[in-house]
């Protein structure tokens, strides 16, 4: 499942980034990290930007950046 | 030199306001222009040091410009500022991801204190634990920090005494590959699971204030409502909030004037520091409470943490012109001054997004506009209700926003795309702002503004008075000896120019001389149309009545509606600005970029303007 179809307040677990090597090293020093958690706390209208929760802090990103996240659900 | 060293909003400068007991002054790194504060080590702590707070890192392979500098004084590159101890500030809510920046500087070799901010958001146990297992794995020195109280800054800087002084702190460390990095976030997972600290407790309340407060600031439709109205707040202070102060400046210049001229005024010193210079400076450097207090506006809202989230809020209108949330600084720092905002688009890690958000900026409608706008429309208002020419304002500054965007929309088009377009970004905690902080940056920004404006002003001032001076003649009014001076006559060359757009030579030279700086346009049609303030009432109206009596040879008034249109178009697109067009150039690493943006932008003005002339000549 990729991060987009995760709806709002829904706890999910990072399992991969495809993404191009110079976004996943940004998304990496964010804190995204194989295993990690993340919801989603706000989909801006309009398609507009995410506002996540990663591992308990706020990161925002473009919903085709949600794309190249795979996530699965929380045991 | 101590250095502090972390990541963005990891608490860096809270603490520095500690460890300086909030004396400090912010300072641009000799050639590289990024903003930062210098200080020293307050006298509570024993014997004083110099201490600099260095911007925000992620890693030690910087991925921006001004990740670049921090990595630069590590290496030791700035002399001025030589480093020999260095402080790693690193958040104890979340040091799981600041883990790798640690284990690099381990790396390279460097010894180091940490500074283990927010201490004060974990219970007891979970401090001396991970206190504990941070000091078992690097072998230095871990001080908990007590941001509210400032707790531990003593013991802090007992730490930092024992450190060895050394000069450079990184100098080989090979590129992490994926997989290194990967690991060490793991083990920096593993050592947090070993001091048991989940960020919990008052870490846990800090950051619910913050989510509350998000789900209202970056609600889908309130969200909006809030951008708008803390914007229109800032954009209308500017004007209100200034008003007092602009009235003491223009009344203290008016009567520094009157005083020089009492010392004769047939005196050619007197004319030239009374009508040259003075004149000059004050119809420039009354508007530097407007732009002190936009400036301050800006930093109050940085400090805050809520300029994150309009940026959050405008990324998707944005990224239809090929930019992101991340020029939203920029872009409302150009409604300041071009010169910071082309800085601070050293952050955006695409590279034409940066392209395209240093071709619009100068056309935000920078402070320098305002002398020039404040004087034009209280011509076409003359005598009418305030609010008028304050709609006007506001119609020209939504216009240069329009102008911006569909400048940025071409450009979008044209250039090619790259790498790296995205928009990605760490939202801080909502704090109480330092005012502290937010009046040092406001400052300096302020200063900054009026030092490169200073002389430039005065340099020019010089030449407009000497040129419209001399040759003496024995002329008797003064329009006519300003016919035959130097600029009378080499101003005649340049008014076919000008005649298009409905100017005549001597608003020609007043546009020619806002080359160097927009607000010189003021100045110089002070000095040409040789106002004399013998009258109380300042020296924009006496300007004014000047502007309203003049006309051409034929006996038509000089400044009409149609002209002083074409004027403001003129102005609303023009690159007017030397040291934009030098740091466009500076920023780029480019003469091309910045020779095509001061034509582009000045052949596009120049068109509009003659257009809006004639049509409105036809029209009225």
């Amino acid at each position: 499942m990729r991060l987009v179809e995760v709806p709002v307040n829904h706890p999910v677990r990072l399992v991969e980034i495809e993404a191009p090597l110079e976004m996943a090293h940004r998304l990496r020093d964010l804190g995204f990290l194989k295993g990690i958690e993340i919801s989603i706390k706000i989909k801006s209208p309009f398609s507009g930007p995410y506002v996540l929760d990663v591992a308990g802090a706020s990161v925002v990103m473009r919903k085709n950046e949600a794309e190249l996240i795979v996530v699965e659900e929380v045991p | 030199m101590i250095a502090l060293i972390g990541r963005p909003n990891s608490g860096k400068t809270t603490l520095f306001n500690w460890l300086t007991g909030s004396r400090f002054r912010a300072v641009n790194y000799p050639g590289a222009t990024v903003e930062c504060l210098l200080g020293r080590t307050h006298i509570r702590y024993g014997e004083s040091h110099a201490v600099i707070d260095t911007p925000g890192i992620y890693s030690l392979f910087p991925k921006s410009p001004d990740e670049e500098v921090t990595l630069k004084t590590l290496k030791g590159e700035y002399k001025n500022y030589a480093v020999e101890k260095l402080v790693v500030v690193i958040d104890a809510t979340h040091w799981v991801r600041q883990w790798p920046i640690l284990e690099q500087l381990k790396e390279a070799g460097a010894k180091a204190v940490v500074a283990l901010t927010m201490a004060d958001l974990l219970t007891d146990e979970q401090r001396k634990n991970t206190v504990a297992v941070l000091e078992q794995e690097l072998g230095w020195k871990v001080i908990p920090i007590n941001g509210k109280l400032g707790g531990g800054v003593q013991k802090l800087v007992e730490a930092i005494r024992q450190l060895p002084a050394t000069s450079t702190f990184v100098s080989t460390l090979k590129i992490w590959t994926e997989e290194r990095h990967q690991k060490s976030l793991q083990t920096g997972m593993q050592l947090e699971q070993r001091a048991n600290q989940k960020p919990q407790s008052r870490a846990q309340l800090a950051k619910q204030r913050t989510d509350r407060l998000d789900q209202w600031l970056l609600h889908p439709v309130l969200g909006l409502i809030f951008f708008i109205a803390i914007m229109t707040t800032l954009f209308s202070s500017i004007f209100w909030l200034a008003d007092p102060f602009m009235g003491y400046v223009d009344e203290g210049f008016s009567f520094l004037i009157e005083f020089v001229k009492s010392f004769g005024e047939d005196q050619l010193w007197v004319d030239l520091l009374a009508n040259g210079v003075l004149a000059a400076f004050g119809s420039v450097l009354v508007f530097v409470p407007q732009i002190l207090i936009l400036f301050l506006g800006i930093s109050f809202l940085e400090d805050s943490g809520y300029l994150a989230r309009a940026a959050t809020i405008v990324d998707r209108p944005f990224s239809k012109l090929g930019l992101s949330g991340r020029s939203f600084v920029p872009l409302l720092s150009g409604y300041a001054c071009a010169v910071p905002a082309m800085m601070a688009t050293r952050n955006i890690s695409s590279t034409k997004e940066r392209w395209i958000a240093m071709f619009v900026i100068p056309l935000m409608s920078c402070s320098a506009r305002l002398p020039v706008y404040a004087l034009l429309l209280s011509f076409l208002f003359f005598g009418e209700e305030a609010w008028k020419p304050g709609l006007a304002l506001a119609v020209i500054y939504i216009l240069s926003l329009v102008v911006g965007g569909l400048a940025a929309w071409v450009v979008h088009k044209i250039i090619p795309r790259s790498p790296g377009e995205s928009f990605l970004m760490e939202l801080p905690f909502y704090r109480r702002p330092s005012l502290r902080v937010v009046l040092a940056t406001a400052l300096m920004r302020t200063k900054a503004y009026v030092k490169r404006a200073g002389p430039i002003i005065f340099v020019l001032s010089l030449v407009v008075w000497v040129g419209s001076t001399f040759p003496r003649t024995d002329a008797v009014s003064a329009s006519e000896a300003l016919e035959h001076s130097f600029m009378g006559q080499a101003g005649h060359y340049i008014e076919p120019v000008f005649e298009p757009m409905g100017s005549d030579w001597r608003v020609g030279v007043g546009l020619i001389s806002a080359f160097a700086a927009r607000e010189v346009f003021v100045s110089t049609l002070a000095i040409v149309f040789n106002i004399e303030s013998d009258s109380d009432e300042g020296l924009t109206t006496s300007l004014l009545e000047q502007m309203k009596s003049a006309t051409w040879p034929d006996g038509t008034p000089l400044f009409n509606v149609a002209s002083v249109a074409a004027m403001i178009v003129f102005f609303l697109i023009a690159l007017q600005c030397l040291s934009t067009f030098a740091m466009a150039q500076r920023e780029m690493q480019s003469w091309k970029f910045a020779i095509n943006q001061l034509v582009a932008l000045n052949l596009v003005a120049y068109i509009l303007a003659v257009i809006t002339y004639q049509a409105l000549s036809v029209l009225l």
